[in-house]
């Protein structure tokens, strides 16, 4: 069953949407939108952080985490295995790895083995230059290399998901990069989770129906209203559609 | 009045928060604990489960659970693991070293050996068989797993095992012990129906 993710970014205590990572925009409470989310029978939910959380934040990610009846991914600033345990043993499933892979790609397999390849996700940002989808860092926008490139030098790397984020499109209602994802299926064999200007629910079909097992949604989630203002709205889409694309 | 207590084996090797949440969200009195002898306190325990069997093993053999485990059930108890918790039930596994706890016959083996291409079983899915959803088609669970127990090798288990890829034991029970594969914890109103059953005497 192909799977919608739903994205919470936050700041603090908060939860914001974000374009191109910046602009925040107040959508809630984290805790409450989680339960918000538990409703509306969210396949899972990620939270994503600019850096990994102090001691109020390790906390306010253990609130969520009771109350998430879905799965959980975390996403933010980890660079260790040990950070990435600490946050499994909040309870998050699944542990995304950005920045530091670039750096110290060996960190993959070094979480993977505290705690298994399957709830280690590779977590890539890119955005396009001159046609190319280029690797970015998701903090500096510092250029790392090409999909292919950066995909090449992690193929025998210990990793369950591949998590691949548009941030060009990040808030931009513009649709999936449904190019990028066909590219990354040459280049791994691990899951695709895809996401980066999905403003319909056309877009998350056609994201899965080039291969993208997951899409995740931040912006269409909690904007969708008229007049932009925070509104969670968790698509539905059928079973049988998510089952025959 | 809250239902029945159920224990949940809090030893740094799984989501033991979510599961008491869900199973207080049910009315159960649950309660996680930290040592064997806690054990001798609740007729069901919950063996939750994240990350590598080795780490796991090394924490089981760190805290004497494996002869805790083993002596609750033999006295008749209930037994639920969880995902790497269902693992740990049987006695090896190809992911790491170490004896996992035995009290069930069999071996965890990797997925891509058992299906080509194959590495992660990751997602929303059906089960088929009669003890989590009753044969219900819209039934579906919530895996995230690269090693399993094959479906094909345990044939003295009651077992229910993932549709589209029947190779995967789904969820397996033997007597008063139980096991899925899945996270009931993360798995929405289905997740909450299969711990309701166990709690509950249901299965």
């Amino acid at each position: 069953m192909k799977r919608l993710a739903a994205s919470i970014f936050i700041d603090g205590p908060k939860a914001y949407t974000t374009r191109e990572f910046k602009n925040f925009r107040y959508v809630g409470e984290p805790v409450n939108l989680v339960r918000v989310l538990n409703e509306m029978e969210a396949d899972e939910t990620e939270v994503v952080q600019r850096s990994f959380p102090d001691e109020d934040g390790l906390r306010l990610l253990a609130q969520i985490s009771r109350q998430a009846f879905m799965p959980l991914t975390y996403t933010g600033g980890i660079s260790s295995e040990g950070q990435a345990e600490q946050i499994a043993r909040i309870g998050f499933e699944k542990i995304g790895v950005n920045s530091c892979v670039h750096d110290r790609p060996q960190v993959l397999d070094e979480i993977a083995k505290r705690l298994g390849a399957s709830s280690t996700i590779l977590g890539l940002t890119y955005r396009e230059i001159d046609g190319v989808p280029m690797v970015v860092d998701w903090k500096t926008f510092e250029v790392k290399g090409s999909l292919e490139e950066v995909l090449l030098q992690h193929q025998n790397r210990q990793f369950g998901e591949l998590k691949l984020t548009n941030i060009s499109k990040d808030g931009t209602f513009t649709g999936a990069d449904v190019r990028a994802i066909q590219t990354a299926i040459t280049f791994t064999s691990a899951p695709i989770t895809y996401a980066g200007g999905i403003g319909s629910v056309s877009d998350i079909l056609a994201a899965w129906e080039v291969g993208a097992s997951c899409v995740s949604i931040g912006s269409f989630l909690s904007l969708r209203s008229a007049l932009k203002s925070p509104l969670i709205l968790y698509p539905e889409i059928s079973y049988a559609q998510r089952t025959h694309v | 009045m809250s239902r029945s207590a159920i224990a949940v084996l809090d030893i740094g090797i799984g989501n033991s928060a979510t599961v008491i949440q869900m199973l207080r969200t049910l009315d159960y009195s649950a309660e996680a604990i930290k040592k064997p002898e806690s054990l001798r306190h609740f007729d069901k325990v919950i063996l939750p489960g994240v990350g590598s069997w080795s780490t796991a093993v090394t924490r089981l053999e760190q805290n004497n659970w494996r002869e805790a485990l083993n002596f609750h059930v033999d006295k008749g108890n209930g037994l639920l693991g969880i995902c790497l918790g269902f693992q740990l039930l049987f006695e090896k596994s190809e992911e790491g070293e170490g004896q996992g706890l035995g009290i069930l016959a069999g071996q965890i083996k990797k997925i891509d050996s058992l299906i080509e291409g194959v590495q992660t079983n990751v997602g929303w899915m059906e089960v088929s068989g009669q003890l989590c959803g009753r044969g219900a088609s819209d039934t579906r669970f919530y895996f995230s797993h690269q090693y399993c127990l094959p479906a094909s090798e345990v044939s003295y288990l009651e077992i229910d095992f993932v549709r589209h890829r029947p190779q995967i034991t789904a969820s397996a029970r033997q007597g008063n012990v139980f096991g899925a594969q899945f996270h009931p914890e993360r798995s929405l109103k289905f997740g909450m129906g299969f711990l309701d059953s166990f709690a509950g005497e249901k299965l």
